[in-house]
């Protein structure tokens, strides 16, 4: 069942076209992906979806319901939740403070309890949250403020996550930690799209995969065709 | 100076110094969640002293009654001022624009006050305690004096508990560091904008009630007041409650020591001197952190 | 061109409109309108100089009334307290206003928007209590009377002779204002306006500029100060309030920004009106207040832009002689040191985006620098243009270090650059945009260009024609009056190329010169390239489109992680392993 589906959606920055005429969905409980290399539209995608850059033309729809004009807040409550790129956490507020505001929406439905159960299952599974609880988000490393950055998003009790370039700035192993995170997640029934420069990393990892060239989709297949696929080298680092 | 009027100064100093503060305050909260500084905050502050004395004193309604009264007008005023004067600035950085909108809206404001109320200050009479000074360890202090002290500290250290205690408060300091950020958490940020408007116009509406009994609800006090705040939010450094209510009773301090030791005419000259110093010194203040160059 | 017709009428119809407007006042005997228009005229000589610090610069003057205070008693005092002659009198007010303004715009070198907003308001209750603290010298709230109008010899000035001095001098300031807006200075105020950034790097010290434009109208207040004084007999600090300061705002506002005429009829206005409106009299700053807010948000453009935006005015095309040959830099013998990066690093908050580089850029090549997102190649480039501060290794440009140097500095030792998502004056013309390129190699002074002088004349037009050639080797002559944002993506990449060529660079860094372009598009910038390099220029290129980087290049360098991971020809690092993994990550895992 298609769950998400984006059709032929165009998005511009200003007179910049950056989307054009793109299309795919993502099926409930798979883990999909989009890669491509810098520029070609893959944050636009994302950002298109949970609202916080409206299509010019197309519709976006999550479980039948359209979703391409309404703002962030209440895409959120629909279940979406999207870890941007450069991961974006509140530096000047404590690790906590951050992870309780991925929960506002439960807070903001007097839902305290679902919160706290959120927080400790997080704290269970990074117990590194719980050790740098009180310390300030912007003191932390590289990989645990994406640690944080994806923790804060599950506060919300997704059922849909976006990530947006996870790997980005990362040192290998903590490249690997976090990607082992997410399969995890994902095999607990969480439905992940993932948007990724390291192609050979997601095509992996992912059910289904799309390669985003100058705002188009090129190609697309499973990730075991892409991972073969020599096309997809080229769409990086050009035709020799 | 006898160390009676040493500490009647200091008394002195200190209550007109909360109000400074507090008009920094109401500064803050908007600035912190927009980037914006209402320059019409000053009127905010005259209307809710002139409203306080029709409710108060013409209409005769008890205090509190008419201080949430007032409250509300000028929370609606503040909201109105988002609306117009802010809202349809589509790039916050072209700060002209809003510059002109929220000053010229405060003339507007001003002009009007003064239609309604006249030109004259409006005498108020001292609500907390009487007109007789209190002696204390032999220093005669007027109870609204300490009062405006008190209720300054209250409303600071209430807003600050508020912003950093609960989950909301922490929401507004969300969406002042990252909009966008705030607003994928399931931040409703227009709500807080207006939250923030709001309570910057209760904030402006107690100033004026509180410094009406010392300096009467004048119509021309806003200009004043709301360079002085804002001289004391650069002070203590945006965005800084801390910084608003210290800079506030250092400003006030050194205002009551240079009338009473100087003159009444140069107490404000040194006052925009000091302001002046502080911008090419220290421009993001004592305890802030946000830069104020561009 | 079709508005001909209407432009020419526009035009008649000014002139003869101000024709009349400047000569009715002397049949006038009524005295009563007759200081009405004296009145208007020295509006329009202050609000002028407004329009240059706060319309051009972007400079908010919220206190102007306090400068026109300074050339109104330093006048008066002259004249009444040491006897001086009205001719001795105006131009030391009016210098004497100008150092008020080089003070006043200290401050904006350090703070800008609402914080200058601010002192100019602290400014403007300073020297009303100033005023008010000197009884001796200003008589204070009394105010100060037995100011004279001015007299030659035995012939004391009437009224309607001094109206057609102040007229006179009005048109005199419309004209000189006029020749600055129009000059490099009007365009370095214009940019800096808009984005203080971008001026820096196009070569413009922006901090000469905001000084000069206070300065400029300092002295206008100071003039229009002086001539109040002698006006009216009587002045007392209340005419200098922050009353007159609203009214001035919003002459300019209503009027029309940037516009010459603008101060005009904003001062007409808001001088007639009143007098019209008598019966609401009481209204009227509620209604300043108001019109000040729909001004600012509605009409931007003011009364005469909106004039000129109905009736589709642009500015005239330029008339460019024969072009000229594009300079070609002069082929020097390969040097050893072109540009070296040493061991650069730069740290951010802990994090570090350049980590010890090494770059060795050859002259006359076309070094490119790749690398997948957040590795700090543009912050790279920041570093060697001054935009951002290094934290350790040295950058050496022709042997010289340049890592100290400012902004502007760099460009003027001859390196330019365009930054990535297209960077260019907003509000600017696309000839005015790329004329700022020549900012820093055109050496005329404000004087020199208000008066026009032969020199001032003839580097704007060997300017403008170096322009028009540029253009038209992009193929954007027949664009050059557009508004720049009214041009396409690629288009306005073209123009920002341009402009930085335009300061006669060595060394070009083009950042993302092709983001956002179709495939055509892409193709005619990669001939530019080429054709830029052939006059000798050296480029270095940041690019995503890797296809392009590697048909262009000499030499590619990759970085990841703010680390050099490779270097050399476009072949080799298409092969190497460590690039490969760095873009696609580790193939087996």
């Amino acid at each position: 069942m298609s769950w998400l589906r984006v059709e032929d959606i165009h998005v511009h920055y200003g007179d910049i076209e950056v989307l054009a005429d793109v299309s795919f969905e993502v099926v409930q409980g798979e883990m999909a992906g989009v890669i491509g290399r810098n520029g070609a539209g893959k944050t636009t995608t994302l950002r298109a979806i949970c609202g916080l850059n409206h299509p010019s033309r197309g519709s976006i729809t999550f479980d039948s319901k359209a979703i391409d004009r309404s703002p962030p807040h209440e895409i959120v409550n629909l279940g979406i939740a999207y870890v941007p790129e450069g991961r974006r956490i509140f530096g000047e507020l404590t690790l906590l403070e951050n992870l309780k505001l991925g929960a506002f929406k439960h807070y903001r439905r007097g839902e305290r309890k679902i919160a706290s159960e959120n927080l400790e299952r997080l704290f269970a599974y990074f117990p590194m949250l719980k050790e740098k609880k009180a310390q300030l988000a912007g003191t932390l490393s590289g990989g645990e403020q994406q640690i944080l950055a994806i923790s804060r998003a599950l506060m919300s009790s997704p059922i849909f996550l976006l990530l947006d370039e996870p790997s980005m700035g990362l040192a290998p192993m903590m490249v690997s930690l976090v990607f082992d995170a997410i399969c995890d997640l994902h095999r607990q029934g969480l439905t992940v799209l993932i948007v990724e420069q390291k192609a050979y990393l997601t095509l992996r990892m992912v059910d289904r995969a799309y390669v985003l060239t100058n705002g188009k989709i090129t190609l697309s297949g499973t990730g075991e065709e892409l991972l073969e696929n020599e096309e997809v080298k080229h769409a990086y680092l050009g035709q020799r | 100076m006898t160390l009676t009027t040493f500490f009647q100064l200091i008394v002195s100093g200190l209550s007109i110094g909360s109000i400074y503060g507090l008009v920094a305050l109401s500064y803050n909260v908007i600035f912190n969640t927009t980037n914006v500084i209402n320059f019409a905050q000053g009127e905010l502050v005259t209307v809710g002293a002139l409203l306080g004395f029709t409710f108060y004193v013409v209409f005769k309604y008890p205090l509190f009654l008419a201080l949430v009264l007032a409250s509300l007008v000028v929370s609606f005023l503040a909201l109105v001022i988002e609306r117009v004067s802010v809202r349809p600035v589509k790039d916050i950085s072209q700060n002209f624009i809003w510059i002109m909108s929220t000053f010229g809206f405060g003339v507007a404001l001003k002009h009007t006050a003064m239609l309604i109320w006249g030109k004259s200050p409006l005498p108020f009479p001292k609500f907390i305690g009487g007109n007789e000074p209190i002696p204390f360890f032999g220093v005669l202090i007027l109870p609204q004096e300490i009062g405006i002290f008190f209720i300054a500290v209250v409303c600071t250290v209430g807003l600050e508990l508020y912003r950093k205690k609960t989950i909301f408060g922490t929401a507004v300091r969300a969406t002042a560091l990252d909009r966008e950020t705030a607003s994928i958490m399931g931040i409703n940020t227009n709500y807080v904008i207006y939250f923030s408007f709001a309570i910057s116009g209760i904030l402006a509406a107690i100033c004026g009630i509180l410094v009406s009994p010392i300096t009467f609800a004048d119509p021309t006090m806003g200009i004043v007041l709301g360079v002085k705040g804002f001289v004391v939010m650069i002070v203590g450094g945006l965005g800084s409650a801390t910084g608003a209510i210290l800079g506030g009773l250092f400003l006030g301090l050194i205002e009551t020591f240079s009338a009473t030791v100087i003159s009444s005419l140069w107490k404000d000259i040194i006052t925009f001197l000091i302001l002046i110093l502080v911008m090419l010194v220290k421009p993001s203040g004592f305890f802030g952190k946000r830069g104020v160059t561009g | 061109m079709i508005n001909d017709p209407t432009k020419d009428l526009y035009k008649r119809f000014t002139l003869g409109l101000l024709t009349a407007y400047v000569f009715v006042p002397f049949f006038i005997e009524n005295l009563y309108y007759l200081h009405l228009f004296e009145l208007v005229a020295i509006y329009i000589i202050v609000v002028s100089g407004l329009n240059i610090v706060t319309g051009c610069a972007g400079q908010v003057s919220l206190g102007h009334a306090g400068l026109v205070a300074i050339g109104a008693y330093t006048s008066a005092i002259l004249t009444v307290n040491y006897h001086l002659s009205f001719w001795v009198a105006l131009p030391v007010a009016a210098l004497f206003t100008a150092v008020f303004g080089a003070l006043l715009g200290i401050p904006s070198l350090r703070v800008g928007g609402p914080y200058l907003a601010l002192i100019t308001i602290a400014f403007n209750f300073l020297i009303d209590k100033i005023i008010l603290a000197w009884p001796g010298m200003t008589g204070a709230a009394a105010g100060k009377w037995g100011i004279r109008l001015p007299s030659i010899g035995d012939y004391q000035f009437s009224h309607t002779a001094y109206y057609g001095l102040v007229i006179g001098i009005a048109l005199l300031t419309m004209l000189l204002c006029k020749n600055i807006v129009t000059s490099r200075w009007g365009r370095a105020f214009n940019a800096l306006r808009n984005d203080e950034i971008l001026a820096k790097t196009s070569g413009i010290n922006i901090y000469y500029a905001k000084l000069a434009a206070f300065v400029i109208s300092a002295f206008l207040a100071g003039v229009g100060g002086s001539l109040w004084s002698h006006l009216h007999s009587y002045i007392s600090p209340e005419a200098f309030r922050f009353d007159r300061s609203v009214l001035l705002l919003l002459m300019l506002l209503v009027g029309g920004q940037r516009k010459i005429l603008g101060p005009l009829v904003g001062a007409v206005i808001l001088t007639a009106l009143p007098e019209f409106l008598h019966a609401i009299e009481e209204y009227r700053l509620v209604i300043y207040g108001v019109a000040l807010v729909v001004c600012v948000i509605s009409m931007p453009e003011g009364l005469i832009g909106m004039i000129r935006g109905r009736l589709k005015i642009v500015p005239e095309m330029p008339v460019v002689p024969k072009a000229e040959p594009k300079p070609e830099v002069s082929p020097e013998a390969p040097a050893d040191d072109f540009l070296k990066v040493l061991g650069v690093s730069k740290r951010f908050e802990g994090v570090c985006a350049v980590d010890s580089v090494d770059i060795d850029v050859a002259r006359g090549s076309i070094h490119s620098l790749i690398g997948p997102n957040g590795a700090g190649k543009t912050t790279m480039v920041n570093l060697i243009t001054g935009v951002e501060r290094i934290n350790g290794g040295e950058i050496r440009f022709k042997n010289d270090r340049i890592d100290r140097l400012s902004p502007h500095q760099i460009t003027g030792k001859g390196i330019a650059r365009t930054f990535q998502n297209v960077r260019v004056f907003k509000d600017m013309t696309v000839l005015e945009n790329v004329l700022v390129g020549r900012h820093c190699r055109i050496g005329n002074g404000v004087l020199a260009v208000a008066f026009r002088l032969p020199k001032a004349r003839k580097d704007e037009e060997k300017a403008i024609q170096r322009a028009m050639g540029l253009l038209e080797m992009l193929g954007l002559a027949e664009k050059a009056n557009e508004l720049v944002t009214n041009l396409p993506h690629g288009h306005q990449h073209s123009v920002e190329i341009a402009r930085a060529l335009m300061s006669d660079p060595e060394l070009l860094f083009l950042d993302e010169p092709v983001s956002g372009l179709n495939p055509e598009e892409i193709d005619r910038m990669g001939v530019i390239i080429k054709d830029i390099k052939k006059t000798g220029i050296t480029i270095f290129l940041i690019e995503h489109y890797v296809d392009f980087v590697m048909n262009i290049s000499d030499i590619v360098t990759v970085f990841d992680f703010g680390k050099k991971i490779a270097e050399g020809a476009p072949q080799q690092v298409q092969d190497d392993q460590k690039v490969i993994e760095a873009y696609l990550g580790v193939e087996r895992a």
